[in-house]
């Protein structure tokens, strides 16, 4: 492994200065790396990457095993590849919390008690493992109603009609709508609570009060329900980040959280770190979430991905780049009905070349870290041979640069 | 006169007292100074008067400080009669009157500061992008320069490595010749005339012990208690005392000489050149320890962990902050907690653990706190120019939700947060005050004629006729335009009410602090009879603050500064140096419903058993140990000149010591933890915990604990196992669901067929038959049926001229209609749009109901059945499941497309 790091020092592709001090005694012994011939299509990757995890289970049934990846998407191939083999494995990949079941459902929450005007966020809310809450015939105590508001929610049961009946009892040209009075009234006495405790305390009092995980781990599994609480716990850390000591308002939370939902893919869902890391897990990751999580074995399975990659038809691409000081974008546009891409800057440029250049550097730091999540044994799928380029290409370029055996 | 530094392996009060008589120190006669709030209050409680030394610094500072008025005196602390009750609450009481004043003098000093910095961001630096940024962080720029001038520093002592950093200290020298109360603190502690700080000191020690100090008198014993670091200024503190006639210092140190947790008091009291003495080891019965006092010795060097170590110990691992709230919720030990970043974990504590008890309210999170700071951010202050009103949508929004704007002749069925939303996006680009009213006006005229003109909104009429309505004016696709005439007047009554509010604050030429404070008090105090008077009266008496203004003629600047001072978001009060921003414990009694401690307040365990089991929260390895920065943004340790002064020296010295040994100082913390005792001298159950995953980032356990662990969890070897010994980390498994619920739904009891519904205007049953759901949350039960996409907008404009032609508007009037409703867009956009429409007047209306129509698809389906060449009965909306409150979702990309209601559907699909 330090041939490899050396090499790419030398290529100025990774600041490296040899291994650090104490070094493991696993990294020196001949059986800690290996690479695996595989062929050039992913199909394969993924076959010969099943079969080797199903070896290392059968070997060692208490080991922990990372299978990283470079892409979200082939950490789900995997996954979903031993699963077919009844092999258990959890992915742990970027992104997709504000995605998740848990904050779409606050977000309705959000959206009814702010405006309690709105049926249809009335009925929405009703549906999601909030609803329950809301529906329970006394208040509950982290609400802190006082006496007359406490009488108000009894009297207001709530009970509605579903939307067939709705639907079926449309008469003189109207929904009849009687029945969500009752939940209108509720749910103002929810709205009107702002008026004396911050909406960050009526949010956290109404997790503990309507208890939306129990809800959710009833309807789905216990499971989901870890996972909706979670989700919530996270969420609430965030608004707490974002909103506290600020003028936190309903709306302002309601539109960001809104905004969150259309735009934000970065937002990493929390995992249970027991099931990433440790003892008998198999995990499929991206090589971003496994910085600082170790493994007894690891595979790398995809290492023929290019590392820049051609602008596919209709797509435009772009980075920007240091000028002189200043910024400079490189972009390109590959029109549909046209043959030749349209773009701002020439191959030979020499701000695109350091972007190639850094391009490359960033990949030998990903797979520097990917190489060393092991404690016992890695193993690297290769392909036969390097690309015929003079600047490696992809991984497998590089780990043929190190010399690989 | 002198000091003393004496140590003992065993700090426990009673017998320590003991210890240090047969060291020749009396305690009983002896004036007491802690580190720290928490021990000043702990000596009191068991009848040993006693001040924290952040409160010693005060009562020699801030007497000599100018004030407006009476500012304050020694005189309004408590004396000993009043220091000797063990009743906290009293002694805060009594302590009251110095508490105002001096929090008053404090905020006048941040004032003050903040004008002159101003006034030098103005005249000197003519408000260049530095003078900004200066003015926009002043707030951490003066906690960074208050915290070196009480090292001793001075501008010229610094170097600067950037144009920022040297523009900082230009500033900061001007500040020091602006503001005479700056300099007090450096100039009391570190001045030439070292007499006058001594006869501070004197005089606050006497006023509070009531000494009678004298040259025929015996010297008066001052014992420091807790200080296993201490600051720069502390340091010079020790210096005055020591120069004291009649006073003798004494440390008090907490060391057995070779225990490695001990190590952090022997960095800091064996220094010579600091002029601290070493340490004296007095000869006095030792106290027993318990073995657990031994645990953090063998874990850091190494030794195995006898079962006797870790008796009484449990590692516990929380996954999420959740679950640490739920264990506190369990806490039937009633277990004493701390924490690092305590004021975090307690906020988790409380929102999450016990909601009910979090009554903490903060005027900027109530609605008229909101409209209030709200209302002073729209005065737009320019350097050189007259206040203008600036207003964006985000605090348009917040002040109309607040509901305090006075917007009067506002009908029942309005809802002006509701019509914001809708119309919001008509008053894109508007920036000015002006340009907010004169389109809310054209607004109010165009929803009056050209939308009324085609069928407006109207409240009060049956579905059927609110849906063929909407259905049939195609200028009510978008949502502004769907509007009715009453809440288009309110919409403008609205933004001239609060651009009226807003001039009235941006006219102010001066105006006396008294009379705009006692103006402000009076509407907070409105704005807050949803409370009780208790809180109500605890959020007003932050107004108190700024009773050293009260006789100041201000600007409107500085109003707006001093709203937002007394209001506004504070500060990060993570401090860069954990715990040195120690209050006294009187000062805090009003938070005191806190469920974690900071780490710090451990230190009371080195003298009192606890009468309770003891909880460390938070021990990851991104928490504890800490880290300490002692020289705040934007300069750093770094830019110190080294050519300094001896007290200087020193100064920068125990800077750099306390940055180095700030994890020795949670290692001590940490044995005082683990060798606790109760009052029986049992040791006392401790459980450290940490949490997996905080902020989405996954954590370990702190090294520092890891070291308490069996190093071999998973080995099979028991007996080498056994023979090292240590903890093994345990989940918390309580969980935090404990109740299940869920909404009742009737069950069906149809009275009709369901034919009627079909009635209904064919264009929004048509998008049924994209997606039912769409029509229910969009046509049936929503606020309004219009798109709300900015993207959507733009079709919908070619397209809505050629619906209006079909409405048999001529094609100029059309255009003219729509340049008039769609006038945020760019001629560019328009014309684009106009390029781009591809319906014909024939099927405009049926295409503006689904967007789509031409492709073979649900659109398709949709589309056809708009412009009635497919029946209406090919609609079903009986389809959903019983039991279900709304159908649900197709949750397919291509079928969310063009969903105007896809940004608050639970089932919508997200690319």
């Amino acid at each position: 492994m330090d041939r490899c790091f050396s090499s790419w020092g030398s290529a100025g592709y990774l600041d490296y200065d040899g291994p650090l001090q104490p070094m493991r005694q696993d990294l020196s012994s001949p059986s800690a790396i290996s690479f695996h011939r595989v062929g050039n299509s992913e199909k394969q990757a993924v076959n010969a990457a099943v079969e080797r995890v199903a070896a290392w289970r059968a070997e060692d049934a208490e080991a922990g095993i990372g299978i990283l990846c470079r892409a979200n998407r082939q950490a789900g191939l995997i996954k979903d590849a031993l699963a077919r083999e009844q092999i258990d494995c959890v992915t742990y990949t970027g992104g997709g919390f504000y995605q998740t079941p848990a904050v779409r459902e606050f977000r309705c929450l959000l959206e009814a008690v702010n405006n309690p005007d709105d049926d249809a966020a009335l009925l929405e809310v009703m549906e999601t493992s909030w609803g329950g809450g809301i529906a329970t015939s006394n208040a509950p105590a982290p609400l802190q109603l006082t006496d007359s508001e406490s009488l108000e929610w009894i009297r207001a049961k709530t009970q509605l009609v579903d939307w067939s009946t709705r639907v079926t009892e449309f008469t003189n040209g109207s929904f009849d709508r009687s029945d969500i009075q009752n939940l209108r009234h509720r749910v103002r006495l929810l709205n009107s609570l702002t008026r004396r405790t911050s909406p960050l305390n009526l949010v956290t009092s109404m997790i503990a009060g309507f208890q939306p995980s129990s809800a959710a781990a009833e309807a789905t599994s216990a499971p989901e329900g870890l996972r909706y609480h979670r989700c919530t716990s996270h969420l609430l850390t965030i608004l707490v980040d974002e909103f506290e000591g600020g003028s936190a308002t309903l709306p302002s939370m309601l539109e960001w959280l809104r905004l969150r939902i259309a735009t934000d893919d970065s937002e990493d869902e929390p995992v249970d770190p027991e099931l990433v890391q440790g003892d008998r897990v198999c995990v499929a990751l991206t090589i971003h979430k496994a910085k600082g999580l170790q493994y007894d074995r690891v595979l790398i399975p995809f290492t023929g991905a290019k590392f820049i990659r051609g602008t596919g038809k209709g797509q435009t691409s772009g980075s920007i780049v240091d000028h002189g000081g200043s910024p400079r974008l490189l972009w390109k546009w590959n029109p549909r009905r046209s043959s030749n891409p349209i773009q701002n800057f020439q191959t030979s440029d020499a701000e695109a070349q350091v972007d190639v250049a850094e391009s490359i550097r960033e990949e030998t730091r990903l797979l520097y870290v990917a190489m060393t999540r092991s404690r016992n044994h890695l193993v690297a799928m290769v392909r036969d041979s390097p690309s015929p380029t003079a600047t490696p290409q992809s991984w497998n370029d590089l780990l043929h640069m190190g010399g690989i055996r | 006169m002198s000091t003393r530094t004496i140590a003992s392996q065993s700090l426990e009060y009673p017998a320590i007292k003991v210890q240090l008589a047969s060291a020749g120190v009396d305690w009983s006669s002896a004036c007491h100074v802690t580190a720290t709030g928490s021990l000043a209050s702990a000596l009191r409680h068991h009848g040993t008067p006693a001040i924290p030394i952040a409160t010693l610094l005060d009562l020699i500072t801030l007497p000599s400080w100018q004030s407006i008025g009476r500012g304050v005196e020694l005189t309004d602390f408590p004396d000993l009669a009043e220091l000797d009750i063990t009743d906290e609450l009293e002694f805060a009481e009594s302590a009251s009157l110095w508490r105002k004043g001096a929090e008053s003098l404090k905020f006048r000093l941040e004032f003050d500061l903040s004008r002159a910095l101003r006034a030098y961001a103005a005249d000197t630096l003519h408000w260049s992008r530095d003078a900004k940024l200066l003015v926009a962080t002043r707030r951490e720029f003066f906690r960074s320069i208050q915290g070196l001038a009480s090292a001793g520093f001075q501008p010229h002592e610094l170097t600067f490595h950037n144009k920022f950093q040297q523009h900082a200290l230009e500033a900061w020298d001007v500040l020091i010749g602006e503001v005479p109360n700056f300099s007090k603190v450096r100039n009391i502690l570190w001045g030439s005339d070292q007499q006058a700080g001594v006869r501070s000191v004197r005089d606050a020690l006497s006023h509070v012990f009531s000494l009678q100090l004298g040259r025929d008198r015996p010297a008066t014993q001052v014992i420091l208690h807790g200080f296993y670091f201490y600051t720069p200024p502390q340091w010079a503190l020790f210096q005055l005392i020591d120069a004291a006639p009649s006073l003798e210092q004494v440390f008090l140190v907490h060391d057995d000489g070779k225990h490695p947790a001990f190590a952090t008091w022997r960095q800091f009291f064996s220094q010579t050149e600091w002029r601290i003495p070493y340490i004296e080891r007095p000869t006095g019965p030792s106290i027993p320890q318990i073995p657990r006092a031994d645990t953090l010795d063998r874990a850091l060097s190494g030794r195995p962990l006898l079962p006797a170590n870790t008796s009484g110990i449990t590692i516990t691992k929380f996954r999420n902050v959740a679950e640490f709230a739920v264990s506190i919720l369990h806490n039937a030990e009633q277990s004493l907690m701390y924490a690092p970043d305590h004021a975090a974990m307690d906020g988790y504590a409380l929102r999450l653990g016990r909601p009910e008890n979090n009554d903490a309210v903060d005027i900027s999170d109530l609605p008229i706190g909101t409209y209030i700071l709200n209302l002073h951010a729209l005065v737009e202050l320019r350097p050189g120019e007259r206040p203008r009103i600036r207003i964006d949508q985000q605090a348009l929004r917040d002040v109309v939700s607040s509901g305090y704007l006075p917007v009067g002749g506002l009908a029942d069925d309005v809802s002006l947060s509701s019509v914001l939303n809708r119309s919001l996006p008509f008053f894109e680009g508007c920036d000015q005050g002006h340009e907010w009213v004169e389109r809310a006006l054209a607004l109010s005229r165009l929803i009056r004629t050209e939308i009324g003109a085609l069928g407006g909104r109207q409240s009060n009429i049956s579905d059927q006729q609110r849906m063929a309505d909407h259905a049939g004016n195609p200028l009510r696709t978008v949502p502004w335009a769907d509007l009715t005439v009453d809440e288009a007047d309110a919409l403008h009554r609205c933004i001239e009410a609060l651009v009226d509010a807003a001039s009235k604050i941006a006219e102010i030429e001066t105006v006396e602090m008294r009379e705009y404070l006692g103006d402000l008090r009076s509407r907070l105090k409105a704005g807050m009879d949803h409370l009780s008077q208790d809180v109500s009266n605890k959020v007003l008496s932050k107004l108190e603050s700024a009773g050293q203004l009260d006789e100041e003629e201000v600007s409107v600047d500085e109003v707006v500064e001093v709203v937002r001072l007394l209001l506004g978001r504070q500060v990060d009060k993570r401090s860069e140096v954990p715990d040195e921003d120690q209050t006294d414990k009187v000062e805090r009694l009003d938070q005191d419903r806190r469920e974690v401690s900071p780490l710090r307040d451990l230190d009371v365990l080195a003298y009192f058993p606890s009468a309770h089991p003891i909880h460390l929260a938070n021990l990851s390895d991104n928490s504890f140990p800490r880290s300490a920065a002692s020289v705040g943004w934007p300069f750093s340790l770094e830019c110190i000149s080294n050519d300094l002064p001896e007290n200087l020296r020193i100064s920068l010295q125990v800077m750099q010591a306390r940055e180095w040994q700030a994890g020795l100082s949670d290692a001590y913390l940490l044995h005082l933890a683990l060798s606790s005792r109760d009052p029986a001298g049992v040791s006392q159950p401790v459980q450290l915990s940490y949490i997996e995953s905080l902020a989405g980032n996954p954590l370990n356990l702190s090294p520092l604990v890891e070291l308490l662990t069996s190093p071999l969890r998973h080995a099979a070897d028991q007996t080498v196992r056994e023979y090292l010994g240590g903890l093994i980390p345990r989940r918390d498994d309580r969980g935090a669901m404990t109740t299940k619920m869920f909404p009742t739904v009737e069950g069906i009891h149809r009275n009709s067929d369901g034919s009627e519904v079909m009635t209904l205007d064919h264009r929004a049953l048509a998008t049924a038959v994209v997606c039912q759901r769409r029509f229910a949350l969009q046509w049936a039960l929503g606020p309004t049926a219009s798109y709300r996409a900015r993207h959507h907008f733009l079709m919908i404009f070619g397209n809505a001229i050629r619906a209006l032609q079909s409405r048999a508007v001529p094609l100029d009037r059309a255009k003219e209609i729509c340049d008039d409703l769609w006038r945020f867009t760019t001629r560019g956009q328009r014309a684009s749009s106009e390029v781009r429409a591809w319906t014909y007047q024939q099927n405009a209306l049926a295409w503006l109901a689904t967007l789509g129509g031409s492709y073979s698809n649900s659109y398709g389906d949709a589309y056809n059945v708009a412009k009635e060449v497919a029946p209406v009965s090919s609609v079903s909306l009986l389809e959903a499941r019983n039991g279900a409150l709304l159908p649900v979702g197709v949750a397919e990309e291509e079928a969310c497309r063009h969903c105007p209601v896809k940004d608050r559907c639970r089932d919508a699909a997200i690319s």
